[in-house]
């Protein structure tokens, strides 16, 4: 199905004056912010940093809001609602050990880096100038809010929002505050997306399990043996371990989120980001229970009879809510779901716009630029990004695909080099070899998935069967990291430059 | 299962809430720095 088919709209979903009501309140407080905080931006480390002063509470508001957006929140229900709490095992509990991994051991390493302020820059100290620039392409593609848009547009598809102008009117007010106050609006607004976003599916996590019938959906889930949902309490959701396995990878892009950097950068001191990401992961640990389950409500009331049976994964969140919550909640559940998309798209759209400006045309078309040309640029930058986002999502079919590209992106070229550059002393070439390997290895597998493959209509996805081996199209990193490695290694070995 | 699901809405309600608060009282230090 089409990412921007229009979903059926349901009766019950449409929003009344109460509702829009709490979310106009939400969008004009939002742009209070942005004027006031504008006042605050003198130099472009202000704008792309907030001036390296993020404390604490800050950090841990801005970090849970802009990492979970509405792919996560959709897309872990949508996997709760097909696979029940291996969801949440396989998927979402292997990035909370690399987020521990990130905060403990990647974080104090950053301190060295005294003057950085993206993950390109370590790369041209390490390892020279087309290094920063393959990765600053890799690190845009990944940050693009290609993902966010197309969710955001399904939202108002759901609620009845009229598409065009419900994203102008969210992209409007987004870019105005994210322009106008940088990292300053993007982190301050998040703290009110994060009280947001939690506190609505707090209050929407007791609701759905009462308005299924309380807890008794489980043994009448798992009593059918053989049945669909008979594995939805296993942890394993009876997937297979290579799929199981590239679920729990795909957590790597945690250890090269440009968010996470960008945030380690700004922050007043390198404690602040460890406590900060530490109960950050307590959050999202949380926030993912709290969705999978959601998911899981939404398939057992399918089960009952309760909700349609044709009731596609990505809409069983906004279904059951829009479902069970009384007028004035539902604004307040769409205004945290917004809330999930907005702080996302403004983090996401000014780290996009920085790597254009800083990672890429300041060092290969102006290095002398001054500090206010770059601060103007990038100001520009971030409105441009938000409106080709919302375009380009107009092409991409399927939301989870999508995101499974950027991410491989990310992954199979920044990861192995970045590692290196953090772990090691490796020779200039094998930056280079290692991010160019990565990106032919992946480009390689799409190409023979999509020529030689086939789309398997039950498991929505591209399969390649290869002999007695079955490649699907979520193997991705799995297969191109090897080719990544083997290029930093072969660069290792052949580079005649030492590292600086 | 009920516990996890209960220690989950305890520390997305009142745990964020918690964290908003400190953050509210931190940011008359960030903006006083400014000064």
């Amino acid at each position: 199905m089409s990412l921007n088919a229009p979903l059926a709209v349901l009766n019950h979903a449409q929003l009344d004056g109460l509702d829009y009501a709490v979310i106009g309140l939400y969008l004009a407080a939002m742009l209070a912010l942005g004027a006031v905080l504008s006042t605050k931006i003198r130099a472009f480390k202000d704008y792309f940093l907030a001036g390296g002063a993020l404390t604490t509470p800050l950090l841990i508001c801005t970090l849970v809001s802009s990492y979970y957006g509405l792919d996560v929140t959709f897309g872990t229900s949508e996997s709760g609602f097909y696979y029940g709490v291996a969801a949440w095992f396989w998927y979402s509990l292997p990035y909370y050990f690399f987020i521990a991994f990130a905060a403990l051991v990647i974080a104090p390493r950053l301190k060295r880096y005294g003057d950085a302020m993206t993950i390109s820059d370590i790369l041209e100290q390490h390892y020279g100038m087309p290094t920063r620039v393959v990765g600053a392409v890799a690190c845009f593609v990944y940050s693009a809010p290609i993902v966010s848009m197309a969710a955001l547009m399904t939202l108002m598809e759901f609620v009845g929002i009229p598409t065009g102008w419900g994203l102008l009117a969210t992209i409007g007010v987004c870019a105005a505050y994210t322009t106008m106050g940088g990292l300053w609006a993007d982190a301050i607004s998040d703290t009110l997306q994060f009280v947001l976003m939690c506190v609505s599916l707090a209050i929407a996590i007791p609701m759905a399990v009462e308005w299924v019938g309380g807890w008794g959906f489980v043994e009448q889930m798992s009593a059918t043996a053989g049945g669909a949902t008979a594995d939805h309490f296993a942890h394993h959701g009876g997937l297979s371990g290579w799929m199981l396995a590239a679920w729990a990878l795909t957590g790597l892009t945690v250890l090269v989120e440009p968010a996470f950097y960008q945030r380690v950068f700004a922050a007043s001191d390198a404690k602040a980001v460890q406590r900060a990401l530490l109960t950050g992961i307590l959050l999202w640990a949380s926030y993912d229970w709290g969705v999978t389950l959601i998911g899981i409500i939404a398939r057992a009331a399918v089960e009952q009879g309760m909700l349609p049976a044709d009731l596609e994964g990505k809409s069983a969140l906004l279904t059951i809510c829009m479902e069970m919550l009384p007028t004035g909640l539902r604004g307040l559940m769409i205004g945290g779901i917004l809330s999930a998309a907005m702080s996302t798209i403004d983090s996401y759209s000014l780290l996009a716009s920085g790597n254009v400006v800083y990672d890429i045309y300041r060092p290969l078309l102006d290095p002398k630029a001054s500090d206010r040309r770059l601060l103007v640029l990038t100001r520009l930058g971030v409105f441009s990004v938000m409106l080709a986002a919302a375009l380009i999502s107009l092409l991409f079919v399927r939301m989870r695909d999508t995101w499974q590209f950027m991410a491989s992106v990310m992954t199979a070229v920044v990861l192995v080099p970045v590692l290196g550059a953090l772990f090691g002393r490796p020779r200039r070439a094998a930056g280079l070899w290692g991010a160019v390997g990565g990106f032919v290895g992946l480009i390689t597998f799409y190409g023979l998935l999509f020529t030689l493959g086939e789309f398997d209509l039950e498991e929505e996805t591209h399969v390649w069967r290869v002999g007695g081996a079955e490649l699907w199209q979520d193997f991705s990193v799995l297969l191109a990291l090897p080719v990544s490695i083997a290029g930093f290694v072969a660069g290792n070995l052949l580079g005649k430059e030492e590292t600086r | 299962m009920e516990m996890v699901t209960w220690a989950s809405v305890i520390i997305l309600g009142p745990g964020s809430i918690a964290i908003f608060i400190w953050f509210l009282c931190d940011l008359r230090k960030i903006f006083r720095r400014d000064e």
